[in-house]
Order: C-alpha cells, then sequence, then structure tokens
C-alpha cells in the first residue's frame, strides 16, 4: 500500500468536506441575515403604515429605530411616495425619533464612507431647513460623492444661496459630477433660474469655466423659463460654438417672440450643430414667418441640418407646403430631406389611404403624385 | 363594502393603500407583480383595482389592455410614477377611470376612488 497517496487522498477529502461546510455555513447565516432584514424593513413598513393612516406619533418611539438603516429607509420611501399633510406627518416622525441628528453624526464621520453616504443619501430625503449648513459644509468634502449628494439635498430644498457656490464647485469638477450637479439643479425648477444667469453673466465677464457656462445654459433649458431668454440669447449671440450650441438647444424650451430673431440669424452659423439646434428651437416657436428661412437650410451641405429643417417645418403653419414645394427642387439633398420628413410625419401615409378610398383632396393628390414621381 | 385589487412591486404603497381602505371597511387583495394582478382580476370578482404601471412580470397598462381585450370591465386606477402625459392619455383611452401620479396625497386618492365604489 502507497501510505503517501492514502494521506493525500484523506487531507483532499477532509479539505473537500471543509471546504463545503464552510459554504454551507455562510450560505445559511447570509440567508438567515437577508431574512432578518427582510422582517425588520416589513414591520418599520407596517409600524410607519399604520401611524400615517392614523395621523398618530409613537409616544416614546424606540431610541434604536433612529439608528436602524432599514428604519431611514423606510421613512425615505414613505417621504417620496407621500405628498401634503401625509408628508408633513413623516417630517414630523422623522423629527420625533431624532433620525437627523444620527444621519448628520453619521455623515460628519471620517471613516466607513460607504456608512456615510448611505446616510447622506437618507439625509437627502429626509432633510429640512434647519440642516442647510450641515447639507452646505459637505460640498466641501474630498469625497465627490459627498460632494455629488449635497447638491441633490440642498436642490431639493430649493436652496438659492448655495446655486453659485454649487456652479463654482461644478467648474472645478469632472465632467460627470458637473452634469450630475446640473441634474440635481434642474430640479429646481424656476427659483434657481435667476441665481443661474447671474452665475453666467458673472463667469462671461470673468471669462472663466466655460464648460459651465454651456452646462448652466443646458440647465436652464432643462428648466424651461422664459425669464432666461435674455441671458440665452447672449450666449447666442458669443463668439464660443459650445456656448451658442447650448444657447439654442436650450431655446427652444424658454424662447419667446424675443428669440426668433437671434435664432435666425443662428441659422447662418459656421457651426453646423448650432444651425440645426436653432432650426428645430424655431420649430418649436412655431412662428410662422420662419418658414422661409428654415427652406433655406434644407439645402444645407450637413445631413442633420437638412433633416432638422425640415421637421422643424412640418409642425410650423405652412411648413409642409414648403415641403412639398422643395419637391420640386432640383437639389436631391433637399428633396430627400423633405420627402422623409413628410413620411416620418405620417403625412404622405394619411394621404396615401385618403387617396386609395376617394376621399383625398387636392393637397393629399398633389403630395402622393408627387412623392411617387421622386422614389 | 368594496373589494380592492391593489398591485405595486412597492411594499410601502401596497401596505399604505390597504391600510387606509381597510380602515374605511373594504376588503383588499395584494399583487405584488403584474402577471398576479392580471391573474387575480381575470378569474376573480372585484370592485375597484388599483395598478401601478411599472412592475415586474406586466405593465399596468397592459393588464388593462388584456381585461378590456377580454371583456372584462373592472374599473381600473393607474397608480404610477411615469409622469409623461402619453402613458396618462393612454391609459385613459383604454378605459382607466384615472390616474394618479406618484408621489400622492392619500385623500386624494381616495376621493378619486370614492365615486367609483359602492356606497
Amino acid at each position: 500500500m502507497d501510505w503517501t497517496l492514502t494521506i493525500g487522498l484523506v487531507v483532499s477529502a477532509a479539505a473537500a468536506l471543509t471546504m463545503a461546510l464552510a459554504v454551507t455555513v455562510i450560505k445559511v447565516v447570509h440567508g438567515e441575515v437577508m431574512r432578518w432584514r427582510g422582517v425588520r424593513t416589513a414591520h418599520y413598513i407596517a409600524a410607519v403604515g399604520e401611524m400615517v393612516s392614523r395621523r398618530l406619533l409613537p409616544a416614546s418611539p424606540p431610541r434604536s429605530w433612529a439608528h436602524d438603516t432599514y428604519f431611514h429607509d423606510v421613512l425615505s420611501d414613505y417621504r417620496l411616495l407621500l405628498t401634503g399633510a401625509d408628508r408633513e406627518f413623516i417630517d414630523r416622525l422623522a423629527t420625533e425619533t431624532g433620525v437627523h441628528a444620527v444621519l448628520v453624526a453619521r455623515c460628519d464621520a471620517r471613516w466607513l464612507q460607504a456608512r456615510r453616504l448611505r446616510a447622506l443619501s437618507s439625509l437627502v430625503d429626509l432633510a429640512d431647513e434647519r440642516h442647510v449648513g450641515d447639507l452646505r459644509r459637505y460640498l466641501g468634502d474630498s469625497n465627490r460623492h459627498v460632494r455629488i449628494n449635497a447638491v441633490r439635498g440642498l436642490a431639493r430644498l430649493g436652496d438659492k444661496v448655495s446655486i453659485e457656490p454649487i456652479l463654482d464647485l461644478a467648474a472645478q469638477s469632472r465632467s460627470w459630477e458637473a452634469a450630475r450637479m446640473a441634474d440635481a439643479l434642474a430640479e429646481m425648477g424656476s427659483v434657481a433660474v435667476e441665481p443661474i444667469c447671474h452665475w453666467i453673466a458673472a463667469a462671461v465677464a470673468r471669462d472663466e469655466a466655460p464648460g459651465v457656462v454651456a452646462l448652466a445654459a443646458r440647465i436652464l433649458g432643462l428648466i424651461g423659463d422664459p425669464e432666461a431668454e435674455a441671458t440665452l440669447i447672449s450666449l447666442l449671440e458669443s463668439d464660443r460654438p459650445d456656448w451658442r450650441l447650448a444657447a439654442s438647444s436650450a431655446l427652444e424650451h424658454t424662447g419667446g417672440d424675443a428669440a426668433v430673431a437671434p435664432l435666425l440669424t443662428a441659422l447662418d452659423d459656421p457651426a453646423w450643430s448650432v444651425r440645426a439646434r436653432a432650426a428645430v428651437a424655431l420649430g418649436a416657436l412655431a412662428d410662422s414667418s420662419v418658414g422661409p428661412s428654415l427652406a433655406l437650410l434644407l439645402t444645407d451641405r450637413v445631413w442633420w441640418v437638412r433633416q432638422n429643417a425640415a421637421e422643424a417645418l412640418v409642425g410650423l403653419p405652412g411648413g409642409t407646403d414648403i415641403l412639398l414645394d422643395t419637391l420640386d427642387s432640383p437639389d436631391r439633398f433637399a428633396v430627400d430631406a423633405a420627402l422623409n420628413q413628410l413620411t416620418l410625419s405620417g403625412l404622405l401615409g394619411e394621404a396615401s389611404e385618403r387617396v386609395a378610398h376617394g376621399s383625398a383632396t387636392a393637397r393629399d393628390q398633389r403630395l402622393v403624385e408627387k412623392a411617387a414621381g421622386r422614389v | 363594502m368594496a373589494r380592492i385589487l391593489v398591485a405595486d412591486d412597492s411594499p410601502t404603497v401596497r401596505l399604505l393603500v390597504r391600510r387606509h381602505l381597510e380602515s374605511d371597511g373594504h376588503d383588499v387583495v395584494e399583487a405584488s407583480d403584474g402577471t398576479t394582478a392580471y391573474d387575480l382580476g381575470a378569474n376573480e370578482d372585484f370592485d375597484l383595482a388599483i395598478l401601478d404601471q411599472l412592475m415586474p412580470g406586466m405593465l399596468g397598462l397592459d393588464i388593462l389592455h388584456r381585461w378590456r381585450g377580454e371583456g372584462i370591465e373592472l374599473p381600473v386606477l393607474l397608480l404610477s410614477a411615469v409622469n409623461d402625459d402619453a402613458t396618462v392619455v393612454q391609459s385613459l383611452s383604454l378605459g382607466a377611470f384615472d390616474y394618479v401620479r406618484k408621489p400622492f396625497s392619500v385623500p386624494e386618492l381616495k376621493a378619486r376612488l370614492a365615486s367609483h365604489l359602492p356606497r
């Protein structure tokens, strides 16, 4: 008998058995922990739901609740789900149970970053005006995720004073961080417009942070408040193509009568992306007087510009007639843009159906005949 | 009182709506996914259904579409975080009697339900 082989086999079998046992224990423990978490969350959901439906605060809530992340999660859930008096009740419950103090203490801790971030995420949802100072302090944190969450919290609370420091911070941040901050500021809505416009004016005057100026213009477009129109027009008239592009895009949502003339000028912009966005913005303003100018863009050398101009014309009063007339153009690229948009918008299909059913108008007939001649 | 189906993948929503409806004396049946909600509505009698739009298994609008296609005229209220007008219009045109956006106010939800519940 080879004893070495026997010992080797025994050791291998023992090792395999030990491994299997360890894996089983880990799986059982993990399953129990997950079950325990689920039970605790369900307990909080039921307890808080009961309190909300009865509008009754607990006389002496257990201190452990304020320290339990699952309780924080459930409060956040309810707060995001409810409005009005029910939401105010959740705010009172958070205050009465002392959750805010625990969250701020955890955010202030310098270690266990995952725990800090989880606490901050709950604080963003549950904070009130008393925590604006804390959140402003976190804008200077060394952890970028903390800074981004602080911006989210300040934006949720509508803290206008923080907007300019946030844009300054965005100017020193990586582009994805700045974009996340911009998304948060856009959520603030119209209250953010005046400070953003003020910051843009100052940054342009100082010739600083050009990338964030364009980002700020995009925020103004997302908010869509006409108060931003003058600022955006000034950017549209700047000598920087990225500012002109951001401004023309934003004017699609914020522009009024005053934006028409600068946008018409932008149709001749040397940057094709600005021409393309200006066409879209003019289409959104639905001013029929811009039809002839958009028609000229159907012969632009860039495909996107032609398509955007044709799409804008579809939505304009009289724009379809311009596209129909374009089908007779000697410029095959213009004809392609017009025909493509007449098809995509469904106008050609509808006209074809009416022709097939004998209910076509003269215009339908003309459209179908012209399209057939071009296909 | 009424028998109401509450279908939402969030236990928080289900429990909250259940608590409020039960306190008004209604009988509530919960479904945590679209497939279960569809089966319950197709095979059991309810006076009203509250459907979430985004659920695992089947979307609220798909459930509504299939029920209507099978002749099930159960009154439906969509309760959803989906906030675009197209979804609202589509749900109303498919025969939902109302669409409530999350976040929502419980008193408002109950007021919207009241006119469709048996007295």
